[in-house]
C-alpha cells in the first residue's frame, strides 16, 4: 500500500461566476417610504426643508419609484412651532417642501404625514456634528482595493472626547449628489467613534470609489447621526450591497423609526432625523 | 452465552456496587494491538475472532482489542481493510497481551470491497453502532473531488444526513444541524474552524489523515459538548519500520512529509506539511497592484508515538496552519488553528484500557484596515487546554464498561482593536470569557444473546462561566419588542456586577443518557434503535449565510442557556449475499431547546453585549435516510437518500412578541427536503479505473423580495418572511478516471461534467449602471473544472 501519496494538480481550473438570473416574486403590500430630514445648514437664512414621500413597488418594476401624492405633511418643532410642507410644483417630483424652517441644535422636530387615511409620525433630535477641519484631495493609482486611477475627496476631522458621535458623509461634484453601491459604504460613508473617541482623524476618504476630476467643485457635508440613525443607515448600506450573497448577513427589512399610527402592520420604511450640517467646498486640482 | 448474569454483573460494576465479578469458567483474555506489518502503525476497526467461537471482537480507535477466550489452543482470525486477512495459531495458557501483524496489499477495488469490513458500521447488522458514518482513506481518495484535493469532509457529505452547505465550504451540517453543532476533533483535540482560503480547502491534510469517523446520533457517552455531531478524526503515526522522506513541487502547493521509526524501534513519527504559493507568482509581476497582494496557507502536521512494551504507548500530536491574505496595502487578513495532543494509553492488566489525553487548541484571527486615516488590526481568538481520562473495561466477551471523565478549560478573547501607524484609534479589548467545563461519562456495552445488544450510559455536563468579567443587567431584560417601530431594541443598561478572576458567573449542569439497542431479526437483518441528549455550551456567534474565518464564540452566561438536543432514531439494517450488498435506512426526531438567532438587522461585530442582539428559541428536525451498498462485483459504489426538515421557532420575549417570523416555525438555514448522493466506481482495465458521483439536492432556503424603493439614492429590497423561499435545485455530476500501477497514480478528473449553474446564493442589487433598477444576481462556485494529478510512493 502506498504510505506517502503526492498529488500535483496540473490543470486547476476555475469557473465560479455569478449571472443574472430571472425570478418569479410575490408582490408584498405597498408602502409608505420617507426620506425626511431637517438641516442646520451654515449660513443658511432661508430654513428651506425637503421630504421626499414614495411609495413601494414591485421588485422588478424599472425607472423612478411612484411618488406618494396627496399626503398632508407637518412639522412641529418644541417651542410649538408648526410648519406644513407643500407638495412640489413638478409634477412626479416627490419632495414636499417648506421654508422659514430654521431650526436649533437641541431641539426636538416632531413629523406627522396624513396619506390615504393613515398617520405616520416621526420624531427626532437636532444634533450637531463637528467641525470639518479641512478638505483636499489625493491622486490614487488604480488597484485591486482602490478602483480607477484619479483624485480622491480627502477630510480631516476632530472627534470630541467624551460624547459619542456617529457620522454620515455626503459627497457632492458640481452640485450633484453621488452614492455608488458598494460593500464598503457601511464602513466609510458612515462612522461611530467608538473605536477612535476624541482623536484628529486625518486623511479620511469616505467615498475612496469615487474619482472627481481636476476643475470640478467638491463639497463633503459631514451630518451628525443619533444612534438609531447610524444603526438604520449601517443596515441599509449592508443591505443594498448584495444582500444573500454567500458572505453576507441574512437578507432583512430595513426598518426605519416612522410609525404607522393607524395601523402598525402597515409600516413605512425610510427613516426621519435632523442635524446640523458642517461642509467643506474645494476645486480639484490640475494634477 | 447469557446473559441476563453478565448483563447484571457489568450494570453491577457499572454502579460501584460489585468488584468482584463471578467467574463460571476458566476464562484467558488474548488482548493486543493490531498493527500493519509494513509501517507498525495500528489497525482500527479490525476484526478479531476465534474459530469455533462465537464472539467477535474490534480493535479500537487506537487499535486495541480484548478477546476472551477459553484455555488452549485456537484459530484467531483477524480481517481489516487494506490488509490480507491472517490466520494465526495461538495457544493460550495465561491471559497475554502482544502484537497481531496484517500485511498490506495493494489497492483494488474488488478487494477493499469483499475483504474489508463495512466503512460504516451502522449498517453492520451485528453492530448496535447506528448513526454513525466511516469512510476507508482507500474510498475517499477514490471520490472524485473538485481540484484532485483529497477531502474527507466532503466525501463523508455524500453519506446519508450529511450534507454540504456549499460548493466552496468545509462546513457541514449533520441531520439539519448548523456547522458549529459539530465537534471536530484531530487526535482529539478540537479544530474550531476546519477551513482554509475561507472553506475551499479543509485543514485535513490527506497525507497526514488516517481516519475519519462521524457520529451523528447516539452518540456515545465519551463525547459532549456539541448538539449535532462528532467528526473524530486520526492522524497517522508514522512508518515505525523505516525511514520515507520526500519533497514535492507542484502548480499550486508543495508537500513535504518525512516519517521513520524513532532511535532504538522504540516508536514512529510523522511530519507532513504543505503550503500553496500562488502568492509567489504573483510576487514576480511587475504590476504593481499584483505584486503588493498575498493569498496563501501553509499547515504542518505531526505525530510521534513511542511504544511502552506491549501494552502501552505514549503519543505526541500537533498540528499548526496558518492563512495569510493581503491586498495591497489596504486589507490584511490572517487566521489559523493549532492544537496539540500528548495521551498515554496502557493496557492494566488484560482487561482495563485506560486513555489519558491533555490537549490545548487555540483558533485566532487577526484583520487589518489600512489606509483609511484611522487604520486598525483587529484580532480574537478562542482556545482551551483539556485534561481528559477514559477507561475500556473488559468484563466479559461482548460485555464492557466505559467510563471516564474531562476538564476543559476555556479562553475566548472575542476582540481586541490596536491603532496600526499613526492612527487616532484608541485601544479597544472586548471582555475575555472564561469558562470550565468538567464532565463524567459512563456506558455499557452488553451482548443480551445473540439476538440483543445493548449500549447505555450517561454523561453528566457542565459549564461554569467563570470571571473575570462585568455582566450588564437591563431594565426589563436585554431586548424590548418596540410595537409601534415592528422591532426589537436593546434596553438601557440597569446596572452591572464585577466578577473577581475565578469567580462563578453562571452555571449550568445536567444529564445526558444515551442509548443505543440492536435487535436481531435474522442472521443478516436487524432493527436498531438510539436515543442521545447533547448540550453545548459555546455558542457560534457568526450573521452571515455561511462560516467565515471571523467566527465568534460566545459561551452561556446570564443571559444565553446552553442549546440543548434530544434525539431518537430508530433503524433496520440488512446485508445480502455474503454481504455483497446492504442496506439501511434510519428514521430520526430531533427536538432542540435554546437554539439562537439573531434579531433583524443585527451587529455583532465587536460587540460586548451580544445579548442584546439574539434570541433563543426551539427547533425540530426529523427525517428519513435510505443507504443501498453493492459491495463486489466489478460495480461497486452506494446510493444515499436523505429526506429530511428542519426548522426553527423564535417566539420571543414577551407573549405578543412576534419573534422571528411571527413566532412560527421556519426553515433553519441548512434545511434540505431532498438529499440524494449516488457514487459508483468501475473498473476499466487492470490498471484503469472510473469513479462517478451523481448529487441531486434541493436548493437551500432563501429570503426574496416582495418590493424595492429608494432611500439615500440607492434602491432597497424590501424582503418577504425570513427563509421562505428556495434556491434552484442543485445537481451535479463528476467524474475520475484513476490509473494506478505499482508506485504511482494518474488521476483525471472532472467536476460538474455537464457544467451545472448552481446557485450557491442569490443576491438582489442595484444594476451597476442603473440606479433605477434591481436585478437578482446568481452566484455559481464551479462550473465544469477538469484537474490532472500525479502521485506516487516510494
Amino acid at each position: 500500500m502506498p504510505t506517502m501519496r503526492r498529488w500535483i494538480p496540473l490543470l486547476p481550473v476555475l469557473a465560479g461566476c455569478t449571472r443574472v438570473v430571472s425570478l418569479e416574486v410575490d408582490s408584498g403590500p405597498t408602502r409608505l417610504v420617507v426620506e425626511g430630514r431637517i438641516e442646520l445648514r451654515p449660513g443658511d437664512g432661508g430654513g428651506r426643508q425637503t421630504i421626499l414621500l414614495t411609495t413601494t413597488d414591485r421588485f422588478d418594476a424599472i425607472g423612478p419609484l411612484p411618488p406618494a401624492t396627496g399626503a398632508t405633511v407637518v412639522v412641529q418643532d418644541d417651542q410649538g412651532r408648526q410648519f406644513v410642507f407643500s407638495p412640489s410644483p413638478i409634477a412626479g417630483n416627490p419632495a414636499y417642501i417648506t421654508t422659514g424652517l430654521t431650526p436649533r441644535v437641541g431641539g426636538r422636530y416632531l413629523l406627522t404625514i396624513d396619506y390615504q387615511g393613515e398617520r405616520y409620525r416621526a420624531e427626532h433630535q437636532l444634533l450637531a456634528p463637528p467641525p470639518l477641519d479641512s478638505l483636499y484631495f489625493r491622486y490614487e493609482d488604480a488597484g485591486l482595493a482602490q478602483g480607477d486611477s484619479g483624485f480622491r475627496a480627502v477630510i480631516d476631522y476632530t472627534d470630541p472626547a467624551g460624547v459619542k458621535n456617529y457620522y454620515l458623509w455626503e459627497l457632492l461634484v458640481d452640485g450633484e449628489r453621488r452614492i455608488a453601491v458598494d460593500p464598503g459604504n457601511r464602513f466609510r460613508i458612515i462612522s461611530d467613534d467608538r473605536f477612535y473617541d476624541g482623536g484628529e482623524v486625518k486623511g479620511y476618504q469616505p467615498y475612496d470609489e469615487e474619482v472627481v476630476e481636476p476643475g470640478q467643485v467638491v463639497t463633503i457635508r459631514q451630518l451628525a447621526l443619533s444612534e438609531a440613525g447610524f444603526r438604520y443607515h449601517f443596515v441599509l448600506f449592508e443591505q443594498t450591497t448584495g444582500g444573500g450573497g454567500p458572505f453576507s448577513t441574512p437578507p432583512t427589512s430595513v426598518r426605519g423609526n416612522v410609525v404607522n399610527l393607524t395601523d402598525p402592520a402597515r409600516y413605512p420604511l425610510g427613516f426621519f432625523f435632523a442635524t446640523q450640517v458642517a461642509e467643506r467646498s474645494a476645486v480639484v486640482p490640475a494634477r | 452465552m447469557c446473559s441476563l448474569g453478565s448483563f447484571l454483573r457489568g450494570s453491577a460494576v457499572l454502579l460501584g456496587i460489585a468488584s468482584t465479578p463471578v467467574a463460571a469458567q476458566p476464562v484467558i483474555r488474548l488482548s493486543g494491538y493490531v498493527r500493519s506489518s509494513a509501517s507498525g502503525e495500528v489497525i482500527r476497526y479490525a476484526r478479531i475472532s476465534a474459530d469455533g467461537q462465537p464472539s467477535v471482537a474490534e480493535s479500537n480507535q487506537d487499535g486495541f482489542f480484548v478477546l476472551a477466550l477459553p484455555p488452549g489452543s485456537h484459530q484467531i482470525r483477524i480481517r481489516a481493510v487494506g490488509f490480507a486477512p491472517k490466520v494465526e495459531q495461538v495457544t493460550l495458557t495465561a491471559s497475554v497481551i502482544r502484537d497481531f501483524l496484517l500485511d498490506p496489499r495493494p489497492l483494488q477495488l474488488e478487494e477493499i470491497t469483499v475483504a474489508g469490513r463495512r466503512d460504516t458500521s451502522d449498517v453492520d447488522p451485528a453492530s448496535a453502532e447506528m448513526s454513525t458514518a466511516r469512510l476507508e482513506m482507500t474510498t475517499v481518495r477514490l471520490v472524485p473531488v473538485v481540484l484532485g484535493e483529497v477531502d474527507p469532509i466532503r466525501a463523508l457529505t455524500l453519506l446519508p444526513g450529511v450534507t454540504t452547505i456549499s460548493d466552496y465550504s468545509t462546513g457541514f451540517s449533520v441531520r439539519g444541524g448548523t456547522t458549529d453543532q459539530n465537534l471536530i476533533l484531530l487526535d482529539e483535540s478540537t479544530i474550531y474552524n476546519p477551513a482554509h482560503v475561507f472553506g475551499f480547502f479543509s485543514v485535513f491534510n490527506g497525507d497526514a489523515i488516517d481516519d475519519v469517523k462521524l457520529y451523528k446520533g447516539a452518540i456515545p457517552a465519551r463525547y459532549g459538548g456539541r448538539l449535532s455531531s462528532v467528526l473524530d478524526v486520526r492522524q497517522r503515526e508514522g512508518n515505525a519500520k523505516r525511514f520515507e522522506g520526500g519533497a514535492t513541487i507542484g502548480l499550486l502547493a508543495s508537500r513535504m512529509s518525512l516519517e521513520g521509526p524513532l532511535p532504538d524501534r522504540i516508536g514512529s513519527y510523522l511530519v507532513a506539511a504543505r503550503r500553496t504559493y500562488a502568492d509567489l507568482f504573483l510576487k514576480l509581476s511587475s504590476d504593481p497592484d499584483l505584486n503588493q497582494n498575498v493569498a496563501y496557507f501553509y499547515d504542518v502536521n505531526a505525530k510521534t508515538n513511542v511504544r511502552l512494551g506491549a501494552s502501552g504507548a505514549v503519543m505526541v500530536s500537533g498540528y499548526f496552519g496558518r492563512d495569510r491574505f493581503k491586498v495591497a496595502e489596504r486589507f490584511a487578513a490572517s487566521w489559523g488553528n493549532q492544537a496539540g495532543t500528548l495521551r498515554w494509553n496502557q493496557a492494566f492488566g488484560s482487561r482495563l484500557f485506560s486513555k489519558l489525553t491533555a490537549t490545548v487548541s487555540d483558533y485566532d484571527y487577526g484583520l487589518e484596515f489600512l489606509g483609511i486615516g484611522r487604520d486598525l488590526s483587529w484580532t480574537a481568538r478562542i482556545g482551551g487546554y483539556d485534561l481528559k481520562l477514559d477507561q475500556t473495561y473488559h468484563v466479559a466477551n461482548g460485555n464492557r464498561i466505559e467510563f471516564g471523565g474531562a476538564l476543559t478549560r476555556h479562553n475566548i478573547r472575542p476582540g481586541s482593536i490596536r491603532p496600526v501607524g499613526d492612527s487616532p484609534v484608541r485601544p479597544l479589548d472586548l471582555q475575555p470569557r472564561y469558562g470550565l467545563a468538567p464532565a463524567l461519562h459512563a456506558s455499557h456495552e452488553i451482548e443480551l444473546g445473540p439476538a440483543v445488544s445493548l449500549r447505555y450510559g450517561v454523561r453528566y455536563a457542565g459549564f461554569r462561566r467563570l470571571g473575570a468579567g462585568t455582566i450588564y443587567r437591563y431594565a426589563g431584560g436585554p431586548l424590548r419588542y418596540d410595537a409601534s417601530l415592528g422591532r426589537y431594541q436593546k434596553n438601557p443598561v440597569a446596572d452591572s456586577t464585577e466578577y473577581r478572576p475565578g469567580e462563578t458567573i453562571v452555571s449550568r449542569f445536567g444529564l445526558e443518557p444515551r442509548l443505543s439497542l440492536r435487535v436481531g431479526l435474522a442472521k443478516t437483518a436487524s432493527l436498531k434503535a438510539g436515543y442521545s441528549r447533547t448540550r453545548q455550551f459555546l455558542h457560534l456567534v457568526s450573521n452571515t449565510n455561511s462560516p467565515t474565518p471571523v467566527d465568534i464564540w460566545e459561551p452561556i452566561g446570564r443571559y444565553l442557556e446552553p442549546q440543548l438536543s434530544d434525539q431518537l432514531a430508530l433503524g433496520f439494517a440488512k446485508t445480502w449475499d455474503d454481504e455483497r450488498y446492504e442496506f439501511s435506512a434510519e428514521a430520526y426526531y430531533k427536538r432542540l431547546a435554546n437554539v439562537t438567532d439573531f434579531i433583524d438587522g443585527a451587529d455583532i461585530a465587536l460587540n460586548d453585549r451580544l445579548e442584546t442582539e439574539m434570541l433563543q428559541g426551539t427547533g425540530r428536525s426529523y427525517g428519513l435516510e435510505l443507504y443501498a451498498r453493492k459491495r463486489a462485483g466489478r460495480l461497486t459504489g452506494w446510493v444515499s437518500y436523505t429526506l429530511g426538515r428542519a426548522e426553527r421557532r423564535l417566539r420571543g420575549i414577551a407573549p405578543d412578541d412576534p419573534g422571528i417570523n411571527g413566532g412560527r416555525y421556519y426553515p433553519s438555514p441548512y434545511d434540505k427536503t431532498h438529499d440524494l448522493s449516488v457514487v459508483g466506481f468501475h473498473p476499466l482495465s487492470r490498471t484503469w479505473t472510473v469513479a462517478g458521483t451523481f448529487v441531486a439536492a434541493s436548493g437551500l432556503p432563501a429570503t426574496f423580495p416582495e418590493s424595492r424603493y429608494r432611500y439615500n439614492g440607492l434602491l432597497v429590497v424590501e424582503y418577504g418572511p425570513r427563509n421562505a423561499a428556495r434556491l434552484p435545485t442543485y445537481h451535479r455530476l463528476d467524474l475520475t478516471f484513476t490509473r494506478t500501477t505499482n508506485r504511482s497514480q494518474w488521476q483525471f478528473g472532472l467536476f460538474n461534467l455537464y457544467n451545472r449553474f448552481n446557485a450557491q446564493s442569490i443576491a438582489f442589487q442595484q444594476v451597476e449602471n442603473n440606479p433605477l433598477a434591481l436585478e437578482a444576481v446568481q452566484t455559481s462556485i464551479f462550473g465544469i473544472v477538469p484537474s490532472v494529478s500525479f502521485s506516487f510512493a516510494f
